[in-house]
């Protein structure tokens, strides 16, 4: 019983952040007589906070490198989806063409900040100042001061598009869902088990059963709960799908690979980092390379989702997304975070939002609340970690 | 490596000073001829300053071209400048217009009450000042206000709104929900209440049934005018009130932007165009929108030919430098808190499909290529 009460104390940080998530679902699961856990709702959801999701995962790379923050992944993300309304509309290219080119575009503005950060030495934060102010105002010359729309449809597809249902099945049930829910919840235990073995047969000190057990019980109620609600409605959002491929990447290059544990390394002591032999240059230059693209990921999404290229499009996304991330966990200093805590973070000021939405609060009432609440979710984390130490 | 950056670094500064050094020139010139103005005026002289709120909607270029043109051609130097709906940014740019020695300002304000001492400032310097489009409040310094008939603009969205809904819709009662413009804009309030004057006696007589219940301008107001955040609630909206078994049938837009972040909610939705989506109504006739009117998503928008309304500042500039009275037709209506502004009211258009093509684009307002 000691060794449990001690391993939740150790994990409690972890844990906070979920349970508040909880605690919030839950809270405007009442508040809003039940409409917040609908299909339609569920589906919104992920429509709505996709694209910050997506900048969150980039941005918790730049802030483990040490607490730098990238500013300009709003403007680049408002950039990339202009050009590419630019790209399709007025230079008539097929759209997954225009896409590539796009993506290929947001990897070279992420070498632009890399370059300046990683090589030349301007602070993070002030090259990013910098890509904030040269993007917006390029997107404003891009277009002109017009919105472009709107977007073929197979470009929506992205933002607002459903993975058909190819086994097909009762009406209004959509199968699919229901079995990739059921295929990864098997995938979930089966990787839980090899950790677990893996361990063992090094001698590590495992989670003993009757923690391990009701912890995977539990993740597979929710994650069949949301698929089979999703399959209720019209089944698994695509934005649904890129922002899980992109989490299951991202956690497996930043826990299982070298270039992942430099980030932690370098952002946890940059100077015996560098001693042991981590190229810290080469370190950052990728991360924010890798947060261009992930910002051209995201204005894509945001464009197919408004259905507009409009010239205001991602003001304010890198200051969502930097929140996302400190409210999951993510250290000012660096070194620590992770990327399901970063899709936590974000999803609890997006079910925040999408509550308060529902609930008819007007646009004043819910910036108040949101502050007070990201204050109190951070300030509970950093209490929760004194106790812990 | 670092010594190089230092070098360039300093140098960079010193250019710059120099950069500021030379503006303070030009600056203290430009003041010598205000004061010289007063005996030998002279049009080539005279200086109009116009402040544009943003340059993110294309209205807003359109609006500040179209001036700058009119009165080029009429022989003024024009210094037109956007501020990105940054307030402090289009604070400090009329300041600067003021110190250039402007005689005449055109301000569109971002938030109108936020310039009140700018403006103040400048009218003890002698400047005049024209509120162009969005009303400037709690100053004394406002001399005229040129603008579209805002809340005729209202009434008409709700008249669209409502025609439509007997066209499209059939006998009633109808299932409405509301949106609303910037609560800080002023034109929000006006745009909303006159939408209500039409609309209030439909709901008291249950004709317009609003299941969300919010028909307050705090409510349904739209932070910034920003489409996406008009989606999010219409999202809300839908998954609280429309899933089980009621259809949404109009949707009051105050704007073409807000309109199409409500009509990707209602497609994403499965509202099909064409077929059952609501009536959606909007404004500013922007080019984008009038796609969406071709293709049958949107049902109306409302024209404001701001090259109208261009004209008439122009001419209250031109009027106001030579020294004669401007036009205007309405000396009640729009009181700033300080005092009732004389101001010129032009009346707007709705725009269906019926009639785009005529008012929209056989007055050049867009052209082909434009909504291609």
């Amino acid at each position: 019983m000691k060794k449990t009460n001690v391993l939740i104390k150790g994990n409690i940080r972890q844990y906070v952040m979920v349970i508040a998530l909880a605690v919030v679902i839950i809270l405007f699961q009442i508040l809003t007589d039940g409409v917040l856990l609908k299909p339609l709702n569920i589906s919104n959801l992920i429509a709505q906070n996709s694209y910050i999701l997506i900048l969150a995962t980039g941005m918790l790379l730049c802030i483990l490198t040490g607490g730098n923050i990238d500013l300009s992944v709003g403007s680049v993300a408002g950039f990339i989806g202009a050009l590419s309304a630019i790209f399709i509309m007025k230079m008539d290219m097929p759209v997954l063409v225009a896409i590539i080119l796009s993506l290929v575009v947001g990897v070279i503005i992420g070498m632009w900040h890399g370059f300046w950060i990683a090589y030349v030495g301007v602070p993070a934060f002030i090259a990013t100042l910098a890509g904030m102010l040269l993007f917006r105002g390029l997107t404003l010359t891009a277009l002109q001061g017009t919105s472009l729309a709107p977007m073929p449809d197979s470009y929506r597809f992205i933002a607002s598009g459903f993975l058909p249902d190819i086994i097909g099945g009762p009406d209004g049930i959509n199968v699919l869902a229901i079995v990739i829910g059921i295929v990864s919840s098997l995938a979930y235990v089966i990787g839980q088990l090899k950790i677990r073995i893996d361990k063992q047969k090094y001698n590590f000190e495992v989670t003993p059963l009757k923690v391990l057990i009701p912890k995977i019980i539990g993740i597979i109620v929710v994650v069949n709960a949301f698929t089979f609600s999703l399959a209720s409605y019209r089944g698994i959002p695509m934005v649904l799908v890129i922002v899980s491929l992109l989490v299951i990447i991202y956690s497996y290059i930043t826990t299982k690979t070298i270039p992942g544990r430099h980030i932690y390394a370098y952002g946890g002591n940059a100077k015996a980092a560098r001693l042991s032999g981590v190229n810290t240059k080469r370190v950052m230059f990728w991360v924010y390379t890798n947060m261009g693209f992930l910002a051209a990921i995201a204005g894509i999404v945001f464009t197919g989702r408004l259905n507009s290229a409009t010239p205001k499009a991602g003001v304010n996304f890198e200051l969502d997304a930097i929140a996302a991330c400190f409210i999951g966990g993510a250290s000012t200093t660096g070194g620590v975070g992770t990327v399901i805590g970063a899709i936590v973070g974000g999803l609890l000021m997006g079910v925040l939002n999408n509550g308060m939405s529902i609930m008819g609060i007007s646009i004043d009432w819910q910036q108040a609340i949101k502050g007070i609440v990201l204050l109190g979710a951070v300030a509970f984390d950093v209490y929760s970690k004194s106790k812990s130490k | 490596m670092k010594k190089v950056l230092t070098i360039i670094l300093v140098g960079m500064m010193i250019m710059s000073m120099i950069g500021c050094a030379k503006d303070e020139e030009s600056t203290s010139t430009t003041e010598t001829k205000t004061e010289t103005k007063a005996e030998t005026k002279t049009e080539e002289e005279s200086y109009v300053g116009i402040s544009m709120p943003t340059q993110s909607g294309e209205r807003w270029i359109k609006d500040g071209s179209a001036m700058k043109e009119i009165l080029e051609a009429k022989g003024y130097k024009v210094d037109l400048q956007y501020a990105e709906d940054d307030i402090p940014m289009q604070k400090s740019q009329i300041e600067n217009m003021v110190t250039k020695g402007a005689d005449v300002l055109i301000i569109a304000a971002i938030d109108g009450s936020t310039l009140s001492d700018t403006l103040d400032e400048a009218a003890a310097n002698g400047v005049k000042v024209i509120s162009y489009d969005r009303l400037l409040i709690n100053t004394d310094a406002v001399s005229y206000y040129a603008t579209f008939d805002n809340r005729r603009v209202g009434q008409q969205q709700a008249e669209s709104l409502v025609e439509g809904l007997k066209k499209i819709k059939g006998e009633g009662p109808y299932n409405v929900e509301l949106f609303a413009g910037s609560p800080d804009d002023t034109n929000a309030f006006y745009f909303f209440s006159g939408a209500m004057d039409v609309l209030q006696p439909l709901i008291d007589d249950g004709t317009v049934v609003i299941q969300s219940g919010q028909v307050e301008l705090a409510d349904v107001g739209t932070l910034r005018w920003d489409g996406a955040v008009a989606q999010a609630r219409m999202d809300a909206i839908l998954a609280a009130q429309y899933t089980s078994g009621e259809v949404l049938d109009g949707v009051l837009s105050p704007y073409d932007g807000l309109s199409r972040g409500i009509l990707s909610a209602l497609t994403a939705f499965g509202y099909v165009a064409g077929d059952d989506i609501p009536v959606v109504t909007g404004q500013d006739a922007e080019a984008a929108s009038i796609k969406l009117i071709i293709t049958g998503e949107q049902y109306s928008t409302i024209l404001k030919d701001t090259r109208d309304l261009a004209a008439v500042a122009a001419g209250m500039v031109d009027a106001l430098l030579s020294g004669s009275e401007p036009e205007i037709n309405d000396t009640e209506t729009y009181d700033n808190n300080v005092k009732i502004v004389p101001s010129y009211l032009l009346e707007p258009y709705i725009v269906t499909i019926d009639n785009y093509q005529e008012l929209v684009m056989d007055s050049g307002y867009l052209t082909e290529e434009d909504i291609k």
